[in-house]
């Protein structure tokens, strides 16, 4: 035999690659023909040019074919096998009903998809450790502050000092202090927040740098240490150069070295609020710093020495703290300090919510499976006929439970892919909704794990569900003499109404969640922050870095306010040290005493907060004048001595009224001011909308020049479009004048019930999702029970019946359901208020209007899915029904 | 449940009625292309029309190649034979030799 050319060969090839499409069972003999075919073939050339090309070629194109051939081979094989016959039925019956395959599978969908994105969240923001080493043995410290209530109080540095120097629970223990810098390097003078941080702060938390150093001992002693280290964000933002350590940044308008850089997402915001901080600098510990006590700035943490537990750490604190008590009585007498994991630390702010999301997820995934299994169940009794049937005609109960499970595993396959997708969705929607920014929320992806678990829930529900027909089969498998075929099954339909039950309840437990949840909220967004925040712009400026004077604090301030006032849509221009719930506030906080009456003659000296401000900021705030006069031009620093005060301060001190004309005494920056009361204002609330408003005493600006100050402007229309424009008059005043938050009231009121409304919008997602399922369940189960009853219905409307009655007697009966499902819900929606309080404003976890007003609705819910089912029952022909 | 009959079955069930015996013959014989005739083949054979067999070895080993599959009607066969060249006069008008020797020198 002639060796084959190059192109038989390669044809040769070709059949050995194809032959694996064709069954396993005809490949090899099918392999053997074409090679034979070919071979003799290529025998059978012309032997005077056996390797002529175009004659293989020939041959070739012939083998082409065997791709036609195996693949009607493979073709003919796979429509054999049952699996293919049950997936075509499957895909049969859905075409057949469209709406039952669609809904059972948006609602598995709904389940898995909802579970793993909330999942994700939680697990990334809750549970995935921290990026740094043994980060189980970190923690955070707090005041617990017994006498105002404030038990997360930040910490102040004496007592930090004397924590770190007497604790011995602690590998160590280091303080962040949240500070900021002017940057003057980039385009635009900005503010960049920083950190000051204590001797070994970054040995603690065990990282190491990306570049560089962290500080050493040597650069936490006093002196002039211009040291800085950089995230690795700002060190990207500065162009990623690897050789930057050593180099120089200008900051505060001074060189600074940087000697590190952090690694990538290692940076920690210890601090409440926005932002991720860029700059960290060495804090060298100062005599003063001892001595401040009471509410502090800091943040402080600790690392455990091994084998030491957490109780046993804050077992050595509550010692500590008890003995500083003794020792400084006026400040910690009533303080103690609480060890916590440093997460629960972190992520103080969304925790609560991811809990009470997963909770309701949870619940969700629990609804979402009774459904379903509902609805299968439903579908079995409309089958039970079918089954009878193709039991009767000699299929096997295991070719039926087969058949069974594949369109089980149909619908579960497309559920669990609409749900992946809806997960995908939704998490993005989450991440973006969150109040938190953190490094954990960027390049989500889903939990994996979680999807399995979600996904085979819900698969398993499926199918469980789905193999009933087959089940009630074996009960009561032929077909009855009388040819009308199989009938209810009492059991299937007593399941039917437990899961129906079981998910008005379950829905009630969310409605009432969400109830309380949007009371809470409308109650907060009701309170009145003592400001209009609507046409309000503001621009806030620490000015005393660049203005060191009172005069030149004094022209600063005069010059851009008189900018400000000439930017297109600004009506009104004012400013002060302290601005209502805007993040960094400078608070001063000062004892005063009212001239005339015995100073502290209730056991203790009263404080209050001054705030310095300019005549403008009243009007510009929509701050009323209750009594006397607000602060105005003439208060001026040649003008007498004035203090304006809220009304809180006002009702506490004079509570028969005559604040105004008093005279009062107080510090500020360290010097006794004399001052008379000319007027009284109304009240803010500066730290949040759930704390009550704080009692103020405004001082006039141009007599007191402060360095902190925050510029409100009443606009004319959209005060956004002001915001921009506002910046640029600054800085036309002071080109590099660091402008450090800019915004609208809208915004700052926004940022107050931001944490809330994260919440609220997720559990209300929820909660009406297990509402519209829960709807569904009652509808699926009453349509079931009236097709049932139709011979009934069917005898009674003969008998005489009215539509009118036969409707009341279904939704008398679905009412049933709905009531026991009310019941046990709310029942079990005590505990779940009851674990939610801590997230309530202003409404108590047992509210009646929540619990009466979901009950309500729930009824009402099964009401209107009882209504078609009746309707159907009325349309009854009993003449049919009879014949049958 | 016999397959519908197409012309170009027809045309594969002439030439095996005809003698043509193996795929490449049956090319030859029908000028369709072997996407074409080989799935008739598996289906006439699935169907109960044709049969097949391996070309006996000693035939082959003397001209040094593997023995081919031989395919033949079955009864039921040769009535779809008759049934396909009564729905398609076609077939009998062209003698199916001439067609062979278009191919084969």
């Amino acid at each position: 035999m002639r060796a084959p050319g190059l192109v038989i060969r390669v044809v040769l090839a070709l059949i050995r690659c194809v032959s694996l499409v064709v069954p396993r069972r005809d490949r090899d003999a099918w392999r053997r023909e074409w090679e034979a075919e070919i071979l003799h073939e290529q025998a059978a050339l012309d032997p005077e040019s056996p390797g002529s090309v175009g004659a293989q070629v020939a041959v070739g194109r012939r083998a082409l074919g065997s791709i036609a051939d195996a693949a009607w081979l493979r073709r003919q094989f796979t429509a054999d096998s049952d699996l293919v016959h049950d997936v075509r039925y499957a895909a049969r019956l859905v075409r057949r009903q469209p709406a039952f395959a669609l809904l059972a599978a948006s609602i598995l969908a709904v389940g898995i998809g909802s579970t793993t994105a909330v999942w994700t969240m939680v697990d990334r923001l809750v549970l995935r450790a921290l990026p740094y080493p043994d980060a189980h043995e970190l923690v955070s410290f707090l005041q617990r502050n017994h006498a105002t209530g404030n038990m997360r109080e930040e910490v102040a540095p004496g007592n930090f000092l004397d924590w770190r120097a007497q604790s011995t629970s602690f590998e160590n223990i280091a303080a962040a202090e949240p500070y900021s810098v002017d940057y003057t390097g980039g385009e635009r003078p900005e503010v960049l927040l920083a950190t000051n941080v204590t001797e070994g702060f970054f040995d603690l938390l065990a990282v190491r740098p990306h570049l560089g150093r962290f500080f050493d001992a040597a650069d936490h002693a006093a002196g002039d240490n211009r040291l800085a280290v950089i995230s690795h964000r700002f060190w990207l933002r500065l162009g990623g150069d690897h050789g930057i350590v050593g180099t120089a940044l200008r900051l505060d308008d001074a060189p600074f070295t940087i000697v590190g850089v952090l690694p990538e997402r290692a940076d920690l915001n210890l601090f409440d609020g926005r932002g991720e901080r860029d700059v960290w600098l060495p804090k060298a510990i100062m005599d003063a710093d001892r001595q401040v006590r009471g509410p502090g700035w800091w943040a402080a943490i600790g690392r455990l020495r091994d084998g030491v537990s957490r109780e046993v750490a804050q077992a050595e604190m509550d010692a500590i703290s008890a003995r500083l008590g003794q020792a400084e009585p006026r400040t910690n007498a009533r303080t103690t300090v609480g060890v916590e994991p440093l997460e629960t630390h972190l992520m103080r702010t969304v925790r609560p919510a991811l809990w009470v999301m997963l909770g309701a997820v949870v619940l969700v995934l629990g609804i979402v499976c009774a459904n379903v299994a509902n609805l299968l169940l439903v579908r079995a009794t409309e089958r039970e006929h079918e089954f009878a049937l193709r039991g009767a005609l000699g299929a096997g109960r295991l070719r039926l439970m087969r058949q069974l499970l594949t369109e089980g595993a149909l619908l579960a396959a497309a559920g669990t892919t609409l749900g992946v997708a809806l997960a995908w969705w939704s998490l993005r929607a989450i991440a973006r909704l969150s109040p938190v920014q953190s490094a954990h929320l960027d390049n989500l992806t889903l939990d994996l794990p979680m999807l399995g678990i979600a996904a085979v829930v819900g698969a398993a529900t499926t199918l469980a569900f789905g193999l009933l027909p087959a089940a009630q089969l074996s009960r009561r498998v032929r077909l009855e003499a009388d040819g009308r075929g199989a009938t209810a099954n009492a059991r299937a339909r007593s399941l039917r109404d437990a899961l129906a039950v079981a998910e008005v309840a379950v829905a009630v437990v969310l409605a009432v969640v969400t109830g309380l949840l949007l009371r809470s909220f409308t109650q907060l967004v009701r309170v009145d922050p003592g400001f209009r925040a609507e046409r309000l712009a503001v621009a806030q400026v620490f000015a005393w870095d660049r203005h060191n004077t009172p005069d030149e604090l004094r022209a600063f301030v005069d010059a851009a306010v008189g900018e400000l006032g000439r930017v297109p849509g600004v009506v009104e221009v004012g400013g002060a040290s302290a601005m209502p719930l805007i993040e960094a506030n400078i608070n001063i906080e000062s004892p005063f005493t009212i001239e005339g009456r015995p100073a502290g003659s209730r056991g203790e000296t009263p404080t209050t907060f001054l705030t310095v401000a300019t005549p403008g900021y009243f009007p510009v705030m929509g701050i009323p004048v209750v009594a006397g006069r607000s602060l105005s031009e003439t208060d001026d620093a040649r003008g007498a001595p004035v203090a304006v005060i809220t009304r809180t301060l006002a009702d506490k001190y004079w509570p028969d009224g005559g604040a105004v004309g008093a005279w009062v005494q107080f510090r500020f920056r360290g010097q006794v001011q004399r001052r008379e009361v000319v007027g009284v204002v109304g009240e803010l609330r500066h730290d949040a909308l759930e704390l009550p408003p704080r009692d103020e005493l405004f001082v006039p600006f141009a007599q007191a020049p402060f360095g902190s100050m925050t510029f409100v402007m009443k606009t004319a229309g959209d005060p956004s479009a002001v915001v921009e424009p506002a910046k640029q008059a600054i800085w036309r005043v002071d080109p590099l004048q660091t402008i450090y938050d800019a915004g609208t009231g809208t915004d700052l009121l926004a940022g107050a019930v931001g944490p809330r409304r994260f919440a609220l919008v997720l559990t209300s997602a929820y909660g009406l999702v297990a509402l519209g399922l829960a709807a569904l369940g009652v509808y699926a189960v009453m349509s079931a029970s009236t097709r049932q009853r139709s011979r009934e219905i069917g005898v009674r409307l003969a008998l005489g019946a009215t539509h009118s009655e036969i409707t009341r007697l279904i939704v008398r009966r679905g009412l049933l359901l709905g009531l026991t499902g009310v019941a046990i819900g709310l029942a079990g929606s005590v505990g779940a208020a009851l674990l939610l309080r801590g997230e309530l404003y202003a409404v108590e976890p047992l509210d009646p209007l929540t619990l009466g007003g979901v009950a309500a609705l729930l009824l009402a819910t099964t009401a209107v899915a009882c209504l078609a089912p009746a309707r159907r029952a009325t349309r009854v022909d009993p003449l049919v029904v009879l014949k049958n | 449940m016999a397959t519908r009959l197409s012309s170009a079955m027809a045309l594969v069930l002439d030439a095996l009625a005809r003698g043509s015996r193996h795929g490449f013959d049956i090319l030859d014989a029908t000028g369709l292309p072997s996407g074409t005739v080989y799935p008739i083949l598996r289906r006439l054979e699935h169907d109960g029309f044709a049969r097949s067999r391996w070309e006996s070895a000693k035939a082959a080993q003397q001209e040094q190649r593997p023995p081919r599959r031989y395919y033949e009607l079955t009864p039921d066969g040769l009535a779809r034979v008759a049934e396909a060249r009564a729905r398609f006069p076609f077939l009998s008008a062209a003698p199916a030799p001439e067609r062979a020797r278009t191919r084969r020198a």
